[in-house]
């Protein structure tokens, strides 16, 4: 059917509704390039007339952190952004390998009975906060509280519902022929899935872990609970930036949080066309 | 069913029996993972659930049995914990609602044709791709006495218009459902966009061709095919939003007093700041069994179409 | 030689006393005894006399120092983990250097945000990781740490070491000495912390002829600090002037501090939080009149009343932006201090907190001794011994009086020689009179929740308090409505267990606290 052109109406709504939707990400970006006499400025300044980019300086050093009056953070973000892409990188890499093969190994296999959706989905009705508890318990006799292994290990079990039903909507997508023409080729059946079934699936498969990466990245309540003093990431130490009792270093704070979209920003805009399938569990492809 | 049939069958059966045990073999890791790392936790959290376990009572075994005292205490005495979950409930209907309302409307929109179409889509997604705990900073700072959102009240409104957004309940929650709907409204919009994509043509041309208006189409032709994408829409976001927790954290902690104190919130309270954690996982399960029921309900029109992955 | 050492050093001690050395000898003589030289000037300047000065406020920080000194030989882990609250490290840092060098012990500070030291130590109570030495909580932490087992009692080693904290001329002041430190009669932590609010005023305002005189027409008394809630209330109304940006009291309503506002006004008029069964007493006519006194004072604090940290506080009365604060002695300091008092140094009137009348007439003087932190020594440390010799070293009075001064830290001054005898670094920093308030206001304390589920209770009362300063709530249903969370605390934590702790907490109060409460007949 033709496509209609937007009305004027049409338009001026979507320009309102491209406003709402840009505006609070422009705050943010200008409040971490404004200088610290603009920080908490009365009325508001939107943008600063003498940007800078002190703020993301001062966050890796613990120096200039402990200098901005009395009972702030005196901690750099060094610790948190390394610890980040070590759990967000590494549980990715695990999550999607795993998920790849339950993945390939129930559409092809019809391996999993009807029910295990539903578990998998009443997993992720759970309130974190207690299931935090048994992990607590847990990680502590197998002492591995405040490390970064334990933390991986939680984000690959968290994660796995959605790396698994992702990847198995792709192979489903992939008809079985392809497979069973590489087997008449004389290859084994693990042969023709790594040696064909995984290649077909490459944007999927990319697509799935930048998704994975995402949900790890932006990780919040495990992270906050189990880390002490070894590991961070950069949510726990954003939230502790704002929750100091001088919660006033917003241009520093700005600046972790800029940092800590920047990468989800890029990686969303490449996945795009398959966010649905991943957001909605592979029910719902664009 | 004839014996030919049958022994087809039984024939099929056996050619795909040899992969059965490599179909076992790749799905073993995931299950082991979620074995131990998922299954395993939610059982210990269910016994500590019958305990009156806290760290002052010694360790997880040397806690005392008291059966459902716990779960009668959340039901019957614990108003804090009914109005937490009342508020969630309601936070989540509203903004469920008006993610709705907003995603279905620039959907239609995006299915007009204009120029930019595609760099426009991405930015509409943005705010879904950025970490919830960012999200409710930025919001914090939006939401400031001094901060933008106030000056542009006064600026529309006058003077008397700026609000203290943290200072009195009703504007929290306020706060906190913009904050929400400005998060996940891109979702909805995704998921609408993709169904409105895939509606066959056919009944909307023999719909126009019969004289129904644009509005009968709309409501009448469009929105029941687009019934399966929408309730899973709202499934999908309905179990996140009941876990409300890092925007929440990051805006008002809870407060004032408690008027936004979500369920997860109430939880986390529990479990690490008051360290009831025998109580805190007693709550978790209810809210558990709560989501389970609701969520059953709400699939129940698409079960077979989310299980077989959307074909 | 032993013997031998205390023998000249004796001597030398009376010389000095008597007059036979000057100041300068004694130091250098005692250097060469081996007294470490901040005893030697602690001693020298000691208005006790040198011979006593010596024998015990010396004693302390020897005798941990010594212990130090042995635990550091035999440490396999060359660290001392301290967690601690952001913003308090200032106070500690300086001896960094001392613990490397003469001990060979690193210190290293995990800092945390101070609401979140009390989840870490119960963590650890679950984790035991074994990370923490030393812990740094407030006493309302201590019940529970106790309980779960996450640190020590520290009562045998108060015994065989002696940090002389019940002492009657240097020990920690009574009853904080007892309510900021003991569980049920045991020690848990020493404090490291004064943490009592006092009241500061504009002096400069006080001091203003036009405005003696205008508030003397209006309200009949001298325009002066006020002794009363009441003179509290009418000084607010005079001197609020918001077209100025200047505010009658920079009182706080924000979450975790509004509590306190209301437990201070509730002791005031000579109510306890509990009676001696554990009924909640706050929902009380006392109650619901504190609630609406601080209602009334609403329209007379500053804006940021609703979100105010104690750190945006300070630097709030520092600009020069309220004529009345309701803080921690560090608040003084940081007002007294040009750099972080700009509007405020040298225009502090200080004074104890207001009285109220009770319903015979009589004033009633009572203060609230809330957050107040201490060390204690964790249960999974490697170094268990360290860990107390570090506590006690710190909290030696000499010690102390040394690193409470310093400003990048907020500890404030506890011990009675702090405030009745102090050094003068510590004059320097509080003023003498002030240091004499602290030490009047001291003795009147009432703690805050120390029981077992002591944040439970705090975060009931202080959300429905909240809600009532928000207008959500009328002040008799905001009461009762936390009433009835504190039972149902009481009796999930256990009531026999509370009230054990309550009586021996309730045990150790000012005279006429106890008296006008009914706590004198428990």
């Amino acid at each position: 059917m033709q496509r209609k052109p937007l009305t004027l109406v049409q338009t001026i709504l979507m320009a309102m509704a491209l406003m709402v939707v840009l505006f609070p990400i422009f705050w943010i970006v200008m409040t971490s390039i404004k200088p610290p006499t603009d920080w908490n400025a009365s009325p508001a300044i939107w943008v600063p007339s003498k940007p800078t980019f002190v703020n993301f300086k001062t966050l890796f050093d613990p120096d200039a952190i402990r200098e901005y009056g009395v009972g702030g953070v005196s901690q750099s973000a060094t610790k948190a952004v390394l610890g980040s892409v070590l759990a967000s990188v590494v549980s990715t890499c695990i999550s999607v390998i795993i998920g790849l093969f339950s993945a390939i190994g129930i559409s092809r296999y019809a391996n999993g009975s009807k029910a295990t959706p539903l578990i998998i989905l009443s997993g992720r009705m759970f309130p974190p906060a207690a299931i935090a508890v048994p992990f607590v318990i847990m990680f502590s006799a197998l002492n591995l509280i405040d490390s970064y292994s334990g933390l991986i290990a939680i984000y690959v079990a968290v994660t796995l519902p959605f790396s698994t039903w992702m990847l198995k909507s792709f192979v489903d997508d992939l008809p079985r022929e392809v497979e069973e023409a590489a087997m008449l080729d004389g290859r084994s059946r693990i042969m023709a899935h790594l040696t064909v079934t995984i290649p077909l699936i490459k944007g999927g498969l990319f697509a799935t872990s930048m998704f994975v990466f995402i949900l790890n990245w932006s990780e919040f309540m495990f992270a906050l609970v189990l880390s002490y003093s070894n590991i961070s990431t950069i949510p726990v130490q954003l939230a502790k930036y704002v929750t100091a009792t001088a919660g006033t270093l917003y241009g520093v704070q700005a600046a972790l949080a800029v940092l800590a979209m920047l990468p989800l920003v890029i990686v969303g805009y490449f996945i795009q066309s398959h966010l649905a399938r991943g957001m909605t569990f592979g029910a719902i492809k664009q | 069913m004839n014996a030919s049939n049958i022994a087809v069958l039984q024939r099929e059966k056996a050619r795909r029996r040899p992969g059965a045990g490599i179909g076992k073999a790749m799905t073993t890791p995931g299950q082991i993972v979620s074995l131990v790392v998922l299954v395993l936790p939610l059982l210990v959290a269910l016994y500590m659930s019958f305990t009156d376990w806290t760290p002052t009572r010694g360790s997880l075994f040397q806690a005392s049995f008291v059966g459902f005292d716990n779960y009668s205490d959340l039901l019957i005495y614990d108003t804090r914990f009914l109005q937490a979950v009342l508020r969630t409930l309601l936070i989540s209907v509203i903004c469920l609602a008006l993610e709705f309302s907003f995603g279905l409307g620039l959907a239609v929109l995006f299915m007009r044709e204009f120029r930019g179409k595609s760099l426009l889509f991405s930015a509409f997604l943005t705010p879904m791709m950025i970490l919830p705990v960012v999200v409710g900073y930025i919001f914090w700072m939006l939401f400031q006495s001094n901060g933008p959102i106030n000056q542009m009240l006064e600026f529309v409104f006058g003077a008397k218009a700026a609000v203290e957004w943290f200072r009195s309940a009703p504007f929290a929650v306020t706060a906190v459902i913009i904050t929400e709907v400005w998060h996940w409204t891109p979702l909805f919009f995704l998921i609408l966009l993709s169904g409105l994509n895939s509606i066959p043509e056919n009944p909307v041309r023999a719909a126009v061709i019969l004289g129904a208006s644009p509005g009968q189409i709309f409501w009448r032709v469009v929105l029941p095919m687009l019934k399966p994408v929408i309730i899973v829409a709202f499934v999908i976001r309905s179990m996140e939003i009941i876990k409300l927790f890092d925007e929440v954290f990051m805006l008002t902690r809870g407060g004032p007093g408690s008027s936004t104190e979500t369920i997860s919130l109430y939880i986390y309270k529990l479990a690490f700041n008051d360290f009831q954690l025998a109580y805190g996982a007693a709550a978790a399960f209810l809210v558990l069994l709560g989501s389970l029921v609701l969520v059953h309900l709400m699939l129940a029109p698409v079960r077979d179409q989310l299980l077989d992955g959307g074909r | 030689m032993e013997e031998e050492q205390h023998g000249t050093i004796d001597q030398v001690l009376a010389d000095y006393d008597a007059g036979k050395l000057t100041r300068r000898g004694f130091l250098r003589s005692m250097a060469v005894l081996g007294v470490a030289s901040m005893v030697a000037n602690a001693v020298s300047i000691s208005p006790l006399g040198a011979v006593k000065a010596f024998a015990a406020i010396g004693g302390s920080e020897e005798r941990a120092w010594a212990l130090a000194k042995k635990a550091a030989a035999k440490a396999t882990k060359k660290t001392l983990t301290l967690l601690i609250p952001t913003g308090s490290i200032g106070n500690m840092t300086p001896y960094a250097d001392k613990w490397k060098n003469e001990l060979g012990i690193t210190l290293e500070f995990i800092e945390e945000p101070d609401e979140v030291v009390h989840t870490k130590g119960m963590q650890e109570a679950v984790a035991k990781t074994g990370r923490y030495d030393v812990m740094m909580p407030t006493a309302m932490s201590y019940p529970d740490w106790i309980d779960s087992g996450v640190i020590y009692d520290l009562t045998d080693w108060v015994d065989k070491y002696d940090p002389e904290i019940f002492n009657k001329e240097w020990g920690v002041v009574f009853p904080a000495s007892h309510h900021a430190q003991l569980y049920n009669g045991r020690v848990a932590g020493l404090l490291n912390d004064g943490d009592q609010i006092t009241l500061l005023c504009r002096s400069d305002h006080l001091a203003n002829p036009e405005k003696a005189k205008a508030f003397e027409d209006k309200y009949g008394y001298k325009l002066d600090v006020p002794k009363t809630w009441k003179e509290y209330y009418n000084l607010a109304k005079f001197m609020h002037d918001p077209a100025h940006g200047f505010y009658g009291s920079l009182e706080y309503r924000s979450p975790y501090y509004v509590k306190w506002m209301f437990m201070q006004r509730l002791v005031s008029k000579g109510r306890l939080y509990f009676d001696n069964e554990m009924n909640p007493t706050f929902n009380s006519p006392e109650g619901v009149a504190a609630l609406e006194d601080m209602l009334a004072m609403n329209e007379f604090l500053h804006p940021d009343a609703f979100s105010f940290t104690w750190s945006s506080n300070y630097n709030a009365f520092g600009r020069g932006e309220g004529f009345m604060d309701i803080c921690w002695p560090s608040g003084f300091k940081y007002a007294k201090a040009p750099s972080t008092g700009p509007a405020t140094t040298g225009k502090i009137a200080a004074t104890v907190m207001p009285a109220d009348t009770l319903p015979d007439g009589s004033l009633l003087y009572a203060g609230m001794f809330c957050w107040g932190y201490g060390y204690a020594v964790s249960r999974y440390s490697a170094n268990p011994e360290l860990a107390y010799a570090y506590a006690q070293w710190m909290t030696s009075p000499t010690i102390s009086a040394d690193a409470i001064p310093y400003l990048g830290g907020y500890s404030d001054p506890y011990r009675i020689n702090h405030m009745l005898e102090p050094t003068k670094r510590l004059v320097d920093t509080y003023s003498k009179d002030y240091l004499h308030t602290l030490y009047d206001n001291m003795i009147n304390t009432v703690p805050d929740f120390c029981l077992p589920g002591g944040f439970e209770y705090q975060d009931a009362l202080d959300k429905q308090v909240h809600a009532c300063m928000t207008g959500a709530k009328k002040p008799k249903q905001a009461l009762d409505d936390a009433a009835r969370s504190f039972d149902r605390i009481t009796r999930r934590v256990g009531r026999e267990k509370v009230k054990k702790s309550w009586l021996a907490l309730t045990k150790n109060l000012a005279d006429p606290i106890k008296k006008a409460s009914g706590a004198d007949k428990w």
